[in-house]
């Protein structure tokens, strides 16, 4: 017994829904990757693109604050580990979206030391990354590929690193992916969602015909009962 | 915006946000009529794909809220409503936290009920123009009460009221303006197939056919 203008008006929604397509749910969300000692992420609305306006917050275990910036115009941050530590990264828009994304410690590089005696160090402010690029990439050729003689005596820490930070180089694409997987709201979350509203009204609706006719049936028992008897 | 997560709350706004949102839907089921449900159910099921629907505005990203609509068709329903449709929404979607539900219920629920006892108010005066009229004014303004109750919830948590007000309000005119007119369409059909559902008399319905030629040429 829905009226034609209610399906009307569900109609126009569910039109106005397929428009918007794809279907994903809106909140803020962090992603991050590490490459070596750098960590560069950014943050993200699903649906609606990067968040252009957003403090970051880096805590250390025990939500110990080591670093505060922001995101740029693209939404993105960076900042380097000085300590293997899990970082926590949250970042608030500051219209009640907030979203969090933890570096485990496992994903940084054996290199940097463990904090001693649970001592955080605060980490510097992040400098603008076109100015960080350049040393970094002149630092791996350097210690990389020298010469023929040299590239045999590779000291193993150094291969271990390379290695970490090409396989990370692989993998965060992939991160990446199924951390934005994880969020799209597939049309069976949508339909499921609709189907549960309307079972649960039918729920409603039965029981609350049942109280209704609960006297009619006892009379029309009544009846019964006398005509067999 | 509209939909906090966990961890940005205090635990006081947390259970003030609880107990309305209890109250609100002991009210609205005490006061719901059975051959309502159906309409309950509609709205709620509208009210949980809209906000789906979502554009960037400025540095952020907002979506359709229906308070100020569920609002005019359910007056106090309109709790139940968006409890169920917000429930499915944060465990669906991952859209707002659990144990901030009962905030989110209050924030969209509350201007909602606001606006539908306004719309009644005006309803009651038995002009269909000026009913359509009021529809668009407080579909816009569910929107913009929804944005400031969110910034009440940040103020009494601790943030400063202002910035975040300015922000939420900001970013939301454009859904109060498609949201009014959403809602002065759909008053404007309601009052054609079923005026009694919005508090105008059941005679209405013969009564509005010549308003029908003037608002469908």
């Amino acid at each position: 017994m829905i009226e034609r203008a209610s399906l009307w008006l569900f109609a126009a929604a569910i039109a106005w829904l397929a428009a918007s397509a794809p279907a994903e749910a809106h909140k803020l969300k962090a992603f991050a990757t590490v490459e070596g000692t750098t960590i560069s992420g950014y943050a993200y609305f699903t649906p609606g693109g990067r968040a252009q306006q957003a403090d970051v917050t880096i805590t250390g275990p025990g939500g110990v604050e080591v670093l505060k910036t922001g995101v740029d115009a693209q939404g993105n941050f960076h900042f380097v580990a000085k300590q293997r530590v899990d970082y926590t990264i949250t970042v608030d828009g500051g219209d009640a979206h907030i979203a969090n994304y933890v570096i485990h410690a496992a994903d940084l590089p054996e290199t940097l030391p463990a904090p001693e005696g649970g001592k955080l160090l605060p980490l510097d402010a992040p400098i603008p990354i076109a100015a960080e690029a350049p040393p970094a990439a002149g630092e791996t050729p350097a210690d990389a590929a020298p010469t023929d003689a040299a590239a045999t005596a590779i000291d193993p820490a150094a291969l271990r690193a390379m290695i970490q930070q090409s396989v990370a180089h692989e993998v965060n694409p992939l991160r990446e992916q199924l951390d934005a997987f994880q969020e799209a709201v597939t049309w069976h979350d949508v339909l499921g969602g609709i189907g549960y509203i309307f079972g649960l009204c039918g729920v409603a609706y039965g029981f609350a015909n049942r109280k209704r006719r609960a006297p009619q049936a006892k009379t029309s028992a009544a009846k019964a009962g006398r005509s067999t008897a | 915006m509209a939909h906090i997560p966990d961890g940005v709350l205090t635990a006081p706004v947390l259970a003030l946000g609880a107990a309305v949102a209890i109250a609100g839907c002991a009210q609205g089921l005490r006061k719901l009529d059975v051959d309502r449900i159906p309409q309950v159910a509609v709205l709620s099921a509208a009210f949980f794909v809209a906000s789906l629907v979502h554009f960037t505005v400025g540095p952020s990203s907002v979506h359709l809220l229906l308070s100020g609509l569920i609002g005019i068709f359910l007056g106090w329903a309109a709790f139940p409503a968006v409890l169920v449709a917000l429930f499915l929404q944060a465990i669906l979607f991952g859209f707002g936290g659990l144990v901030s539900l009962g905030v989110n219920v209050m924030n969209m629920a509350a201007p909602a009920v606001i606006c539908g006892a306004a719309f009644r108010w005006i309803a009651a005066r038995g002009n269909p123009r000026l009913a359509i009229g009021a529809a668009a004014v407080l579909g816009g303004l569910g929107v913009i009460l929804t944005a400031l109750f969110v910034a009440f919830d940040l103020m009494l948590s601790g943030k400063e009221f202002a910035p975040a007000a300015k922000l939420l309000v900001f970013a939301h005119l454009p859904v109060a303006a498609i949201e009014a007119v959403f809602s002065a369409a759909a008053v404007a059909v309601f009052l054609r197939s079923r005026p009694e559902s919005l508090g105008f008399p059941e005679t209405f319905r013969g009564s509005s056919e010549a308003m029908e030629e003037e608002v469908s040429p």
